[in-house]
């Protein structure tokens, strides 16, 4: 599984913006299953269901309409040092489980995001549970790795720059429609 | 001089928080001293800026604060609190939850050490104490809503959705009139399948808030299951005709917001999401 450096970025960002919350959304591959694009959900409550289904049907609508598909999902947590996925994350991660075999669930590590280390801890189902996909983003792994070696790097610039003022989630597309949230064209 | 103290007044009536500002002008005054001659405010000053000087980590200047009031005030609760926030910046969080609970017990109604205290059982992970701590302290003051509020985030963060509806109640019965407290007891009421709740509180949000877009999203969600499940012989539920009415309507309303102005991306998949639900 490649993550392009989209997909990479846009979830930090999502986490840089803001810190004192929970933040998650999805990630959407190709048709060569290649992860390219990530999508930002909610930062207010993410325990809620009705604005999530409403969030996971247009994702699917916009993948469908550019020959994509949800592929994966991403979570940071409120706590700093939490790295567990939580119950909302193992629940919409088991959702895109039934209609993708290959889906995948990552928890982003509050205290990689800025550093040159990978800031991803991806998840599998196996043997019945969510389970932390052993020696990621490693050199050895074939299973994740990252498109452009050098987006930690990259990432950290853009959060020094203050890229993540730009990005928008739902939650805040919701309070103002004229925000882009399923594409994110200010983020590069 | 006397702006700095005039804009740290302002400030402390309006309850921001905005810890740079004060530090920024808190600081020279209390460093040259010249925070004594604001007389009985220059206690007020000292306090403000050592919880500044907390949040931005200038702990010198916490310390030297904390240290002046303890001086003036010995073994007063309320800087007894301050003592436990410096412990708290500091990261011993088991020192600091002594101190709030040695206050509580001296006097259980001491609001800020309460509130203190359930913030720090919550930063350390326990939060059936830190629920209980906070029912404790509504008990004593009922009219705080923001203590409602964050009651209903943490039962929310169990699941336990029953209990944080009750306090979404608790928080409209005091604030009634704030369209956002509708309409996180509407996402409430839809997450427990309160179906039929939930379309009027939704509808709430949109009396109080013309064209609320989370508000609109939610109708539409709630009109559709209901017209799709078999009509309820509750008489207080919605008819069908209202029902359908009042589809029709959230549906404009949500076409005329997109095409108002949005990015193509979104505008087509709201439009996709309305023709499919």
């Amino acid at each position: 599984m490649q993550i392009s450096h989209k997909a990479y970025l846009k979830p930090l960002l999502h986490a840089a913006k803001y810190p004192t919350a929970a933040v998650n959304g999805v990630f959407l591959a190709d048709a060569s299953h290649q992860t390219v694009d990530a999508v930002p959900f909610f930062h207010f409550w993410n325990t809620l269901s009705p604005m999530l289904e409403v969030a996971m049907t247009q994702v699917e609508h916009y993948a469908n309409a550019n020959g994509l598909r949800i592929i994966g999902y991403y979570e940071a947590n409120e706590k700093d040092q939490d790295e567990a996925l939580s119950l909302v994350g193992q629940k919409v991660a088991s959702k895109i489980l039934e209609s993708n075999p290959e889906a995948y669930a990552v928890v982003i590590k509050n205290s990689n995001i800025s550093s040159n280390e990978v800031a991803f801890i991806p998840h599998q189902f196996k043997e019945g549970q969510w389970r932390v996909s052993k020696g990621a983003f490693t050199e050895k792994s074939t299973l994740f790795t990252l498109e452009n070696g050098s987006s930690p790097a990259l990432v950290t610039k853009a959060i020094q720059d203050g890229m993540y003022s730009k990005l928008a989630d739902f939650d805040s597309h919701l309070e103002n429609v004229q925000e882009d949230w399923l594409t994110n064209k200010a983020i590069s | 001089m006397v702006n700095a103290a005039k804009v740290l007044q302002d400030l402390r009536a309006s309850a921001e928080r905005k810890p740079d500002v004060v530090v920024r002008l808190g600081k020279p005054l209390v460093e040259s001293g010249a925070v004594m001659k604001l007389d009985a405010d220059a206690w007020l000053v000292y306090e403000q800026v050592a919880i500044a000087a907390l949040d931005v980590g200038d702990d010198a200047l916490a310390q030297k604060c904390i240290q002046a009031l303890e001086t003036k005030f010995p073994g007063s609760p309320r800087v007894r609190r301050l003592n436990g926030m410096e412990l708290e910046a500091k990261g011993e969080l088991l020192e600091a939850a002594k101190i709030y609970k040695a206050i509580l017990e001296e006097d259980e109604t001491n609001v800020l050490a309460a509130k203190r205290q359930v913030m720090l059982l919550r930063a350390m992970g326990m939060n059936a104490e830190a629920i209980a701590a906070l029912v404790k302290y509504l008990d004593i003051n009922y009219p705080d809503f923001e203590g409602w509020l964050q009651l209903a985030d943490m039962y929310m963060e169990e699941f336990m959705y029953a209990q944080a509806a009750f306090c979404m109640e608790e928080v409209l019965m005091l604030q009634p009139q704030n369209h956002i407290f509708h309409l996180r007891y509407a996402e409430i009421l839809y997450t427990q399948d309160n179906v039929q709740l939930a379309l009027k509180q939704f509808c709430r949000v949109v009396e109080l808030c013309k064209d609320h877009v989370r508000g609109l999203y939610g109708i539409k969600l709630c009109t559709s299951r209901l017209l799709k499940s078999s009509p309820s012989k509750d008489a207080t539920a919605t008819s069908q005709e209202d029902l359908k009415a009042i589809d029709l309507l959230a549906t404009e309303r949500l076409l005329a917001v997109y095409s108002a102005g949005s990015a193509a991306s979104a505008k087509s998949a709201s439009t996709k999401w309305i023709e499919h639900l």
